[in-house]
């Protein structure tokens, strides 16, 4: 189990594109996934424990492009979108479409897609993930922020 | 329960209406008892919780309780503006504020296919009203606003005594001083030099604002810079042939938006419950999670330190009068747990402030069949037709940081057609494309239809998100009679009637919502904005600010209006109505700023008619 945790984290980290994914999130996240998808999620695992890991860290974007995604069936398409949703907004998709949000207060500030764009976490620029290297204090979004 | 058994002044509802009003009434009027009847609850009404809250100088359980109100929101799978009060026993049987495009909440439509259109307003029935999930702009209406009739002969003007340098009867100048004093109340952030006359279609100020303007986001600026020198030329007015002018020539000017939102440390007593300066939490609707912007509970708790009572999850439904026409006694549902549970209570009462909405008061009066002899009451609902338009500016701007906008475009809150076509408000957002493109849909369909992942997506993402910009636009209506309210045969968990919508919109409003979008749709190419949407103007998708406006109108006389300039009723000379029920028309900018002054004025005509 250990084991698929680790390449869990290590394939959201191909899939999100974002190495800056919160490593204390990913028990959690496998598990949230793998109650709505297990088998599938099983499956896509092993394709990429075989197929992607063995490359060079530098080479497992294209290695999943050729060996897993492009040849994706929908299933697999829809099981990459939901893990990528689940990092970038702390929910996801069920199989039948509904929306699970994230299930702690942790969960949903340390959801990506804010930080990315440079901006806190809706209700919590206070509180925002150490790597966003950002003070948000009074008149910050007057300013550029790569500035 | 409530105290005692007869109370001076009985007011219904604790939004920023009532809040206000009783606050006033506590400082002006020491003596008097005052009851506050709240529908529903929420953390800050509980039994459990509002002792504490009285002693907590400090706010630090304010601030707790806030915690939990922003936790539920973050728990929520859809981020609505109710998602922080999901949790409430209200949240269904009393809240009951409508959902945009459903007929399954509270209020009941009464659509004739073909005749009618969906009123798409909400409104939060719970202990500081709708400010508990509002955006907090506070720009005054304008004092064109006011004179429609005089000026364009449309709607009714605003009844006042007051004139101006030309001794024209101006309400504009009546009801300034108060929102001065609303201004201060409520902690209004902004610049009075950019909301001068000239940019504001002739407002004068007799005070600046109480704190200096919300910082500017990144966007306006570029938006600012982008514009400036910018005119709208529309409706050419041609002379043998030759162009002689246009009738609508104007240069467009990006303000900061006044905003019940602290720039710095405020108290509006000076004293007590000092809240911080905005921190850009991106989420001020729906809830600020450190009170930077106002809502009612600060006046509430002021008031109740002051001595006011509050009986919270208290169903009105019925006002009873005496042999004069006076109201005797407010009738009212106790509820703890759940309607089910209710008990009726009455009370007496010498004089009663209804402080309801636009749909609520109203309904209260049909269910009391009070004030009839107008035949207004119900009628002339109003609301304002909002809309956006997208597009992607040639840079990055930078959204979701910050106050949810903090800019507006004031120059068509009056032009010179507006005999044909209304006025309209434009607001920046500050947050990429709204409604139209959440982020969440930006993703799905980078995944969907662009078949990417990885590093190019999250490139392919903050591209596009950084880039993108929003103008919302809200749009002038016109008192229609047959826009009502009135009561369904449909009863709701209280048993009680509930009510019945007939909505249509006008050819102006249509006009003016197709107008707003061709200036909005030029203000985007001339930014060199790319995918702007809509491409072309339509009549198409027009949504609801839920400004709830009219239906118990103000006037000069018994004949065509439910109340005088006071807000004090025809008929029932104990009953005050306050909120946005008794515009005679409705302008185009955010109401709640009018609402709190039309407030103090009412009061303080009630404290001079009661010395």
């Amino acid at each position: 189990m250990k084991k698929n945790i680790d390449s869990f984290f290590k394939l959201s980290q191909v899939v999100t594109g974002d190495n800056g994914i919160p490593h204390s999130l990913k028990t959690e996240y496998f598990d949230r996934i793998n109650t709505f998808y297990e088998s599938e999620l099983t499956d896509l695992i092993e394709k990429f424990k075989s197929k992607v890991l063995p490359a060079k860290p530098e080479e497992l974007e294209s290695k999943f492009k050729s060996e897993i995604f492009d040849k994706a069936t929908q299933t697999e398409l829809n099981l990459i979108k939901q893990i990528i949703l689940l990092w970038y907004t702390a929910q996801f998709n069920s199989p039948n479409a509904q929306v699970l949000p994230a299930e702690t207060e942790q969960q949903y500030r340390l959801q990506r897609m804010y930080p990315l764009i440079k901006a806190p976490v809706k209700a919590y620029a206070n509180h925002c993930p150490k790597d966003l290297n950002q003070k948000f204090v009074y008149g910050y979004w007057s300013n550029n922020p790569n500035k | 329960m409530p105290k005692q058994t007869k109370y001076d002044i009985v007011i219904i509802g604790s939004g920023v209406a009532g809040a206000l009003a009783a606050y006033k009434l506590s400082v002006e009027k020491k003596n008097l008892s005052i009851l506050i009847l709240e529908a529903s609850h929420n953390q800050y009404s509980d039994d459990s919780n509002r002792e504490a809250l009285l002693a907590d100088i400090d706010n630090d359980l304010s601030i707790s309780l806030r915690k939990d109100l922003v936790v539920s929101f973050a728990k929520s799978p859809d981020k609505k503006s109710l998602s922080p009060f999901d949790n409430l026993l209200s949240a269904k049987e009393v809240i009951s504020p409508t959902d945009s495009n459903k007929d399954d909440k509270h209020f009941k439509h009464d659509i004739a296919i073909g005749d009618s259109d969906l009123f798409k307003a909400n409104y939060l029935r719970q202990y500081a009203g709708t400010t508990m999930i509002w955006r907090g702009n506070c720009p005054r209406m304008n004092p064109s606003d006011f004179t429609m009739q005089t000026k364009n002969q449309l709607a009714m003007d605003w009844p006042t005594d007051v004139v101006d340098e030309q001794g024209n009867p101006s309400f504009y100048n009546d009801i300034e001083p108060f929102y001065a004093e609303a201004e201060k109340e409520l902690g209004i952030a902004c610049d009075a030099d950019e909301w001068n006359e000239k940019n504001y279609h002739g407002a004068k100020r007799s005070t600046p604002f109480p704190m200096p303007p919300i910082v500017q986001s990144y966007s306006d600026n570029l938006i600012k810079d982008a514009l400036k020198g910018f005119k709208i030329l529309d409706f050419p007015e041609y002379e043998n042939g030759v162009l002689k002018k246009h009738s609508i020539e104007k240069e467009i000017v990006v303000v900061p938006i006044p905003q019940a939102r602290n720039s710095k440390k405020y108290s509006n007593d000076g004293k007590q419950q000092e809240r911080p300066a905005c921190q850009g939490n991106a989420n001020c609707i729906p809830i600020c999670p450190i009170q930077a912007k106002y809502d009612a509970t600060v006046h509430l708790n002021l008031a109740l330190r002051n001595g006011v009572e509050l009986c919270s999850k208290s169903v009105v439904y019925k006002l009873a009068t005496d042999d004069s026409g006076n109201i005797n006694k407010v009738c009212f549902y106790k509820w703890d747990k759940t309607a089910t549970d209710k008990v009726e209570v009455q009370v007496e009462v010498k004089t009663v402030f209804i402080a309801a909405n636009g749909i609520e008061t109203p309904r209260l009066l049909l269910l009391s069949d009070l004030a009839k002899k107008s035949g207004q009451v119900g009628k002339n609902l109003m609301d304002h037709l909002n809309g956006e338009v997208v597009g992607l500016f040639p840079k990055n701007v930078y959204p979701f940081r910050g106050p949810q906008s903090t800019s507006a475009i004031p120059t068509f809150c009056n032009h010179e057609k507006r005999k044909e076509i209304g006025a309209f408000n434009i607001t920046i957002g500050n947050d990429g494309w709204g409604k139209s493109e959440t982020p969440e849909t930006i993703l799905s369909n980078l995944v969907d239809e662009k078949k990417i992942f990885g590093s190019e997506l999250k490139k392919a993402f903050k591209n596009r998100i950084q880039k993108q910009l929003r103008f919302s636009y809200s749009t002038e209506m016109l008192p229609q009679q047959y826009n009502q309210v009135t009561l369904a045969e449909e009863v709701d968990a209280f048993g009680i009637k509930r009510p019945k919508i007939k909505f249509k919109i006008d050819d102006y409003s249509r006009k003016t919502f197709v107008y707003a979008q061709t200036v909005l749709i030029r203000i985007l190419k001339k930014m060199k904005a790319t995918e702007i949407k809509p491409a072309i103007p339509t009549e198409l998708g027009y949504g609801s600010t839920s400004h709830i406006m009219g239906t118990c109108r103000m006037g000069n006389n018994e004949n065509d209006s439910v109340v005088n300039t006071y807000g004090q009723c025809w008929e029932h000379k104990n009953l005050y109505l306050l909120g946005s029920s008794v515009y005679p028309s409705g302008g185009t900018v955010n109401p709640t700023l009018t609402i709190a002054a039309l407030t103090l004025r009412s009061v303080e005509n009630f404290i001079k008619n009661n010395p």
